[in-house]
């Protein structure tokens, strides 16, 4: 149906490989619908075992862990979930969370994209150094550096803070993450320069072509930095449980943990369920704006 | 007279070059280098300066030169943990290098539900790990009612030992890495795969070209950047793998899932013998380091 | 849109800036009045009754010591994160551990010497000198063993009842040897399909577990020559025995879960949901099928350790407290005025017995399970017998399916004395090699790790 729309609006056009004019061909039709198939079963693989599970969670604890499993549940208590909604608070263990994650993911943008275009198209002298330094940093593993880490958090180097309680250190951190300053300067690099010596000719400075020309190019791999980002915010339990010890300041994930050893087990995972709703329907919204992005993007024309 | 106003203007214009390249470029770079100093690089030059030293808990007492690394290479364990690591290393570029650039092509060609696929395929990254951890144990469920076991008995074949079998859990537990995290890798490819030119498809079907063609010409090189990045940070991050051995086996059975990162751990976490846990992680990255730069060599002498 | 980015950072930067003054002022103001952290604090949410008593434990508190204002951290031991609070002088001034770990702590010096303390206050005298050793180096002591048990077998009664391993009087027909153990085991499976025996398999606690069973077959760990070097001596006919047993369970009776690396939430799982019919338990593992798996306390029956070759040992297990290596004189007195309080210290003041008492009962009424507790870390009997009385009335378990874990002929063995944690590390390896290869060759494999043993921790 989508298709037939398509077609008369005239507006979405094929992105990959097959285009319109293939796809007369009997032979390539079969081929597309084979490829749907198989997208298909990936993604039963990925999405049935874990929804699965969490379903289960309405099942008796008893019959929730027996193996073999049964597929549809004996016993089941849908009850189960409003009971646990309003047994634990989560409304401010929620907004907490929110916090966190949009205040994690400007800055991470900010930090760590700034970072791969200036290493990929400004590329002031001595700026290799810091890549090489970047990607050295990442073949360390992180058990080295945990302890001095939270040392610094403790006593910020600068101005000896104490940044227990607060959310600056999580949000600080997401601006040195190696892995998205390396892809951010990857995808920099594929953006032919000759458009930004364009701009320079005409009168753009680095900030002002930065902000015209490479921002708009650059939605898809922010829209998918913003949805890694806001996973990460979501789910990252490590160091929010070394640094936030007051209850006022618990995000989601650091109570579910806080908790999910006091509490039967079946509810221990429906309340993770509760956990991963939000970042699911974030990327449900965002996957929609990753879409717009990329018709509104001059990079293909 | 004429040539010091030369110099001068030079000198003029270089100061505006620094001022619009290098200082512009460094200025915004100020936000990363602040949180990569305090969160990365001063942090681990100092937890890699204790691999010299003698440590009570984390406090250093005594220069001891490289008597660390002659402890932990000499240990019985060591060859094991570096053979396995090699293996989750080997494992993880034939599982996870090419999963994720399949199916990120495949998806790319979707114009039906393709939301949904972009979804489906992103999900395990959001599934929280004890969710996981309840279903492997299901699924690789040694006895008769295992999930896989099941699928076996119905299609005539022998239960297998899956995680306990030591010939085939590092395999395995690779297996269970790329299903949690080729989602997120993969909605990078696609973000890339946005920026391929149309019209150079165009231009391959005016010669006659077919889908094949396409894909070999045009998709396959231009993503070639991507993934050969991607294998780089695939490596660094398989030679550091702990957390799922440490959570599916615990190392085991008789350490034959033990990986370099998760000896570290040990000796850090539950020894508490951090200047021996610092040194095995250098000695992680060194082999992380010869791998780059080898594999770098070789690149430069293929492009040459 | 980058401007925007740019103010948006910036409020947030002053906004937490701010947040995190505030932090760091708090803590430098209580000069004056004393401050102690005790860490291991009942949760408001899911413990809401127990955390209800420890707000009454501040209360009495502060009729002794109106000086001093007590911090509730819920800090609980865990390996992932010890490391980071301890290096950052983050611990709470009091923290809870289990007696697996005090060495190790100790060592990397995040606890602080209190002998003196303890010999003025009589904690020395008064608790079990093996327990004392877990938590002394070099003579010195370091930390206060508060909760012990001992190592026994508990049984799934279901399973039992299917199995028709029940007597008329309804005590259960529980195994008195390790030879009983498995035909028992192997009378369950039969009966029910399920496996009769379970134990751990995974990481050092597997090891550390299975000592009870190398203890009964005779096996001496180590031996401390005349230069107080010490020489592994495990590798022996009686060690092999005693893999060879739990080898039998799988490849030769197949009575125990196809899947073996479990480790101890596996095993509970499966015991509480009636997957397991008996296994190892400690006498503290209880609460956790009734409270995390709704299996009723009536459905778990205990009893000693079964017997082997060389006699029955148990194991004894526990936590004890630590004092976290910042700590002052000032705090130091005012922590052990508050053990005091809680019913932690030698003596139980009729406030201390008050505290007890409202704990057990508000366990009690949250379901879990009261016994009254076999094995003590206090060797002085008036205590003990106080401690009974004030348990005995709670008590809601029934002692023809809940036998005690002591009796005469059960011996506690003090933990081995060298390099433990890596030699349970060791014994763990061993038993996984036993139970996913049918042909191993038991003594080669045993004289190879007791050389690699030897040369990597003892010499």
């Amino acid at each position: 149906m989508s298709l037939k729309m398509n077609k008369k609006k005239g507006a979405v056009r094929r992105e990959g490989v097959i285009s319109d004019l293939d796809y007369k061909y009997p032979k390539t039709k079969i081929l597309y619908w084979a490829i749907f198939a198989a997208m298909c079963v990936a993604a039963a693989i990925c999405l049935a075992p874990p929804l699965w599970v969490i379903l289960s969670s309405v099942k008796d604890t008893k019959e929730f862990y027996q193996i073999p499993p049964t597929l549809v549940p004996h016993s089941y208590d849908f009850s189960k979930i409003g009971k646990i909604w309003s047994q634990f608070a989560f409304g401010k263990y929620y907004m907490n969370t929110i916090f966190l994650t949009v205040y994690s993911i400007a800055w991470s943008i900010f930090s760590n994209g700034l970072a791969g275009y200036v290493l990929s198209k400004i590329k002031p002298r001595g700026s290799s150094v810091v890549f090489a330094l970047i990607l050295a940093s990442m073949m360390i593993p992180t058990s080295v550096s945990m302890v001095p880490v939270y040392k610094n958090i403790i006593n910020f180097p600068i101005g000896g803070f104490n940044l227990i309680n607060t959310f600056l250190p999580m949000i600080l951190m997401t601006g040195c993450n190696a892995f998205m300053t390396i892809v951010y300067k990857s995808f920099f690099d594929g953006i032919p320069t000759a458009l930004l010596e364009a701009a320079k000719i005409d009168g753009c400075g680095e900030i002002r072509s930065f902000a015209h020309i490479v921002l708009p190019l650059s939605k898809p791999i922010i829209f998918t930095a913003i949805i890694l980002a806001f996973n990460h915010a979501w789910a990252d339990f490590f160091w929010p449980n070394l640094v936030l010890k007051d209850r006022s300041t618990y995000t989601v994930i650091v109570e579910v943990f806080h908790i999910k050893t006091s509490i039967p087990q079946d509810q221990a995972l429906m309340i993770l369920s509760f956990a991963i709703i939000p970042p699911a329907i974030m990327f449900l919204i965002f996957q929609k704006n990753i879409m717009q992005g990329l018709t509104m993007s001059g990079i293909k024309g | 007279m004429r040539a010091e106003n030369k110099r001068k203007r030079t000198i003029g214009q270089a100061v505006m070059y620094w001022l619009r390249r290098d200082a512009i470029g460094w200025v915004l770079l100020l936000p990363s280098l602040f949180c990569f100093t305090i969160f990365m690089w001063q942090p681990l030059i100092s937890g890699i300066g204790m691999s010299f030293f003698d440590t009570k808990g984390f406090e250093t007492t005594e220069f001891i030169g490289l008597e660390n690394y002659v402890k932990i290479i000499s240990d019985s364990g060591f060859v094991n943990a570096v053979q396995n690591t090699v293996e989750y290393a080997l494992w993880s570029i034939v599982i996870g290098l090419f999963v994720p650039v399949i199916v990120a092509i495949m998806l790319n060609e979707m114009i039906h539900a393709k939301g949904f696929f972009r979804f489906a395929v992103y999900f395990p990254c959001m599934v929280p790990s004890i969710v996981t951890s309840v279903m492997w144990l299901i699924i690789f469920d040694p006895s008769a009612g295992g999930l896989l076991n099941h699928i076996l008995s119905l299609i005539g074949l022998e239960p297998s030992q899956w995680l306990q079998n030591s010939s085939i859990t590092i395999p395995l537990i690779v297996l269970t890495m790329t299903w949690g995290g080729f989602g997120s890798t993969t909605i990078l490819y696609l973000a890339d795969l946005q920026g391929v030119n149309t019209e150079l498809y165009e231009a391959i079907e005016i010669d006659g070209g077919g889908i094949f063609k396409k894909l070999k010409y045009i998709t396959l090189p231009y993503m070639s950047g991507m993934i050969k990045m991607m294998f780089i940070m695939q490596i660094i991050g398989v030679f550091q793998v702990f957390q799922q051995p440490l959570a599916m086996t615990g190392g085991g059975p008789n350490n034959a899932s033990i990986s370099l990162a998760l000896v570290a751990y040990n000796y850090a976490f539950s020894s508490m013998e951090v200047g021996k846990s610092v040194a095995t992680s250098v000695v992680t990255g060194l082999m992380i380091f010869a791998f780059t730069i080898v594999y770098m060599r070789l690149k430069k002498s293929n492009e040459d | 849109m980058k401007k925007k980015l740019f103010a948006v950072m910036c409020m947030a930067l002053s906004l937490s800036m701010l947040t995190g003054c505030g932090g760091g002022t708090n803590q430098e103001m209580g000069d004056e009045k004393i401050e102690i952290s005790v860490g291991y604090w009942p949760n408001p949410e899911t413990d809401a009754e127990r955390y209800a008593i420890y707000e009454g434990y501040i209360e009495t508190f502060k009729q002794k010591r109106p000086d001093v204002t007590v911090i509730p951290d819920e800090m609980n031991h865990s390996n992932d994160t010890f490391m980071a609070l301890a290096a950052a002088g983050q611990l709470p001034n009091i923290y809870r551990v289990p007696f697996t770990e005090p060495k190790n702590i100790i060592n990397a010096g995040y606890a602080r010497d209190i002998t003196d303390i303890m010999k003025k206050r009589g904690y020395d005298k008064k608790l079990n000198s093996d327990l004392l050793d877990i938590v002394t180096v070099d003579g010195r002591y370091y930390g206060i063993p508060y909760n012990g048990y001992m190592m026994g077998m508990w049984y799934n009664v279901n399973l039992f009842e299917q199995a028709g391993l029940v007597n008329e009087d309804g005590s259960l027909k529980y195994p008195k040897t390790w030879e009983e153990v498995a035909e028992t085991a192997k009378i369950i499976t039969e009966k029910t399909g399920q496996p009769g025996f379970g134990f751990q398999c995974k990481d050092a606690e597997a090891g550390w577990n299975f000592m009870n069973i190398a203890w009964s077959y005779g096996v001496k760990f180590m031996e401390m020559g005349e230069d107080g070097k010490y020489t592994a001596t495990f590798a022996t006919k009686e060690m092999a025995d005693a893999l060879q047993f739990i080898s039998d369970l799988k490849w030769k009776y197949n009575v125990i879960p196809a899947n073996v690396l479990l480790s101890r939430g596996d095993l509970v799982k499966l015991f509480a949901t009636d997957q397991v019919g008996m296994s190892i338990c400690a006498e503290d593992w209880l609460d956790s099928p009734v409270k995390n798996y709704n299996m009723p306390k009536e459905k778990i029956g205990t009893s000693p350790m079964p017997s082997g070759p060389a006699g029955t040992y148990a194991e004894t297990g526990g936590d004890a407290w630590l004092i976290s290596a910042e700590t002052t004189d000032e705090q130091l007195e005012a922590l052990f005025d508050w053990l005091d309080v809680v019913g932690n210290g030698p003596e139980l003041s009729d406030l201390a017995k008050t505290n007890i008492e409202n704990n057990v009962k508000a366990r009690a009424s949250d379901g879990k399970v009261i016994t009254v507790p076999a094995f003590s870390v206090w060797q002085d009997e008036e205590r003990n017998k106080q401690i009974e009385e004030i348990y005995t009335p709670y008590v809601n378990t029934d002692p023809k399916v809940q036998v005690s874990m002591m009796n005469d002929k059960v011996m506690l063995h003090a933990e081995e004395p060298m390099a433990t944690q890596e030699l349970y590390r060791v014994v763990s390896s061993l038993m996984q090699e036993v139970l996913t290869n049918e042909n191993v060759d038991i003594m080669p494999l045993l004289e190879e790790k007791q050389a690699n043993f030897q040369r990597d921790f003892l010499d």
